[in-house]
């Protein structure tokens, strides 16, 4: 007989499921449910769009160059001061 | 992560901070300024703070590296200590306590179905976020975690850490750092479930 899964063990161990962590028939049990279960179906899609939106927003620009070897500059100056206290 | 150097190189210049030499010291600090930056500026949203937080980190690591154990990797060691300079800040900057992430987690029913069942978003996530007040209310979100979350989110997610990494950074296991980063992506993900699930 085939493992049966509830929502509650599907949105629980989604972690799982997305890091191929699941073993075979626990997977199948997973792909089974998704099937079938229009609420954990969204659930799963807007777990992964939750991931994107939080990846787009927090992109910073590349620090550059010439703004590095400032900060780094400063911070030597400062490790320079405090290693002679 | 940034692995500026092989492991026979990195040995050799771990042997060499461990020694003392400045010219060691100077090449570690520009190399590892532009990622520790990074990290610390999304860690903390603020680039003044940044930098103080990146100074701190490194006048650490300047009194405490003849302590650097060989077995961990020095890019590893130089993030926990970037990420607790960060959060020592935001310890200090914050003036409320924190939200408990319990009240975002999904509830169930006895059965195991959900209380409030999941429905599709109408939106992608880059037409969304074309929106400012979008943008701002997914800051505001990841803002809101606690930070033991919000620093999982930010070292998986959004640096592309792996969960031994982040773990070894935090000072946790890998089990407690995938439970935390499933708990922070579902808080994120119940806090924008309202405006997405009704935009369009």
């Amino acid at each position: 007989m085939m493992l049966e899964v509830n929502c509650r063990e599907v949105i629980t161990f989604l972690i799982d499921y997305l890091n191929d962590e699941l073993q075979p028939e626990r997977l199948a049990a997973f792909e089974e449910h998704f099937g079938e279960c229009d609420s954990c179906r969204a659930y799963l899609r807007s777990y992964r769009e939750a991931i994107r939106m939080a990846r787009q927003t927090l992109a910073v620009p590349p620090i550059q160059s010439a703004e590095s070897e400032q900060i780094a500059s400063a911070i030597l100056l400062a490790v320079r001061r405090e290693g002679k206290k | 992560m940034t692995a500026t150097f092989g492991d026979a190189s990195e040995a050799a210049f771990v042997t060499r901070l461990r020694a003392g030499e400045p010219d060691a010291f100077e090449q570690l600090v520009r190399n590892y300024t532009p990622p520790l930056l990074r990290v610390a500026r999304r860690l903390l949203g603020n680039d003044d703070e940044a930098r103080d937080a990146l100074q701190d980190a490194f006048i650490s690591v300047f009194r405490s590296i003849r302590n650097f154990e060989a077995g961990s990797r020095l890019s590893t060691w130089l993030h926990r200590v970037v990420v607790n300079a960060a959060l020592m800040k935001l310890r200090t900057r914050r003036r409320h306590p924190e939200e408990e992430i319990e009240k975002y987690l999904p509830l169930f029913q006895e059965d195991g179905h959900q209380i409030v069942p999941s429905v599709e978003w109408m939106e992608s996530a880059e037409t969304a976020l074309q929106r400012k007040e979008m943008r701002q209310l997914v800051r505001t979100a990841i803002d809101r975690l606690p930070d033991t979350y919000r620093t999982v989110l930010l070292l998986r997610d959004i640096e592309e850490m792996n969960t031994e990494e982040t773990a070894e950074i935090l000072g946790i296991s890998t089990t407690a750092a995938k439970l935390r980063l499933h708990r922070a992506r579902q808080a994120l993900r119940s806090q924008l479930d309202p405006q997405m699930r009704g935009s369009r």
